[in-house]
């Protein structure tokens, strides 16, 4: 079948962010369009995501020629723009924290952007607060466009900073606001690759140790960091060592596929996230078979972004394989539960 | 000997082959060792050893798009963004000339990513570099 131009099934779309292929741009190994002729080429679409802070220079600044030439690639290799990915700065001075007004005039111009480049959503960020993005909501509306924070690892749709922006949704009752469920926050476990490359980085093994009982905590990664450096602090540890081994929190955390049904008709995009696959095809610590089913039977059909995050430990190898066997995951999965051919 | 990568993006923090030694002191070529571009005012480099010894880095400047900036401005630079393909030249001089040969360089960049408030991310990388 040809990927790029068939919806995985009734139900949502597929297609790639171009986080999946941080090595790849951060060694500066391709420029921004080769790499979307590449995702094209190598039929990783239809839908396309981009991080507004990783792949355009001098964002949330956005040309008129940036922007057509942007329209122009998507028209030519057949992709659609599904999400662009902007960032709650709110910390961007060391040690204060922005204030609401300034925290809109920062979001404000990325939602330009994204109008701009022909985006129908957005991924917001829980580090402003949900009033920031209620006070957008006329600048949305003006252009359509839908938003939503990531639900990301460690949180889940009843923890309690999802809970507020639920709550304050339900007054603003807007269509235009969502949630970005990512599905790091589905993990049965921490990858076997994950934790083998720790030990190959000769991070020391009761730093290793510490790290995955507080892992298994049920709390958010603040509380995690805090946690684990506590429990360091007699081992007089490096503190490199402690940041290397604290990515662990924010990347996963236990939960299930049901859970996400608490949000369903409020979901506007999701991040496919997935680290390694077992020796059948299926991703080693994220249980796609249940969560996938979720989706669809709840109707979600907005675009499924494969988003692989591997590259954070993985050397030598091809994301862009790493992205078509996810697709391909996810195919099957939605052609057994639909009862079709894959 | 730290180990080489702690540096989660690259393989690189300190791109050896556009670093140099220059008679007045060291200028490392660094890789963002994030995902997005960052805003200078969120990076700052800690600690700089130069063969096993601490090297200040008290007159050190940042380069950035022809721009060079003190470690003491740097907190200010929020709407100067390290774009992720780009490198940025630290410039550290030395007391006097480092001798001709190789030298060992590790150096520890923080980086307080701006959307995860109170993170400290803690990043160090090594190169070895010739001096002529």
């Amino acid at each position: 079948m040809t990927a790029s131009a068939t919806p995985a099934a009734k139900g949502f779309q597929l297609g790639s962010t171009l986080y999946s292929f941080t090595n790849e741009w951060h060694e500066r190994r391709y420029g921004f369009e080769d790499l979307i002729a590449e995702v094209a080429r190598r039929k990783l679409g239809p839908g396309l995501e981009i991080i507004g802070f990783s792949s355009i220079r001098g964002f949330p600044q956005v040309s008129d020629d940036f922007a057509a030439r942007f329209k122009d690639l998507m028209a030519e290799h057949g992709l659609t723009p599904s999400c662009l990915s902007i960032n709650a700065d709110m910390a961007i001075r060391r040690g204060t924290m922005m204030s609401v007004d300034e925290a809109v005039a920062y979001h404000a111009p990325q939602i330009e952007a994204a109008a701009k480049m022909g985006f129908p959503a957005i991924r917001c960020q829980f580090a402003a607060p949900v009033e920031v993005i209620i006070r957008l909501l006329p600048l949305l509306e003006k252009h359509g466009i839908k938003i939503g924070p990531e639900v990301h690892a460690p949180l889940n749709p009843s923890s309690p900073p999802v809970m507020a922006w639920r709550e304050a949704y339900a007054k603003a009752n807007s269509p235009l606001l969502g949630f970005v469920p990512d599905f790091g926050c589905c993990a049965s476990t921490l990858p076997a690759t994950y934790i083998a490359n720790l030990r190959r980085q000769e991070l020391p093994e009761d730093l290793i140790q510490l790290a995955l009982e507080v892992w298994q905590l049920p709390r958010d990664a603040g509380w995690k960091r805090q946690e684990f450096a506590r429990r360091v602090e007699p081992l007089k540890a490096d503190p490199a060592d402690v940041s290397a081994l604290s990515v662990m929190f924010n990347i996963l955390s236990p939960g299930t596929a049901e859970m996400w049904k608490d949000i369903m008709p409020q979901v506007i995009h999701v991040h496919g996230k997935f680290y390694d696959f077992d020796a059948e095809g299926n991703e080693a610590s994220i249980d796609y078979a249940s969560i996938l089913p979720v989706f669809h039977d709840g109707g979600f059909t907005g675009f499924m972004s494969s988003e692989w995050e591997g590259h954070l430990y993985m050397r030598g190898v091809d994301a862009f394989d790493m992205v078509a066997q996810h697709q391909a995951l996810a195919r099957r999965i939605i052609a057994r539960h639909t009862g079709q051919a894959a | 000997m730290a180990r080489f990568f702690k540096n989660a993006f690259s393989d690189y923090l300190i791109t050896p082959e556009d670093s140099r030694v220059t008679p007045q002191g060291l200028v490392l070529d660094l890789r963002l060792p994030w995902y997005r571009s960052l805003p200078l005012s969120v990076v700052m480099p800690t600690e700089l050893v130069v063969d096993g010894q601490p090297l200040s880095l008290a007159g050190a400047t940042v380069e950035y798009e022809g721009r060079h900036f003190t470690l003491a401005e740097l907190p200010e630079q929020v709407s100067t963004f390290w774009f992720i393909q780009d490198s940025v030249l630290l410039h550290v001089p030395t007391p006097q000339p480092l001798a001709a040969g190789p030298h060992h360089v590790l150096l520890t960049l923080n980086l307080y990513p701006p959307y995860i408030p109170m993170l400290t991310h803690v990043t160090r990388g090594d190169a070895a570099l010739q001096a002529a």
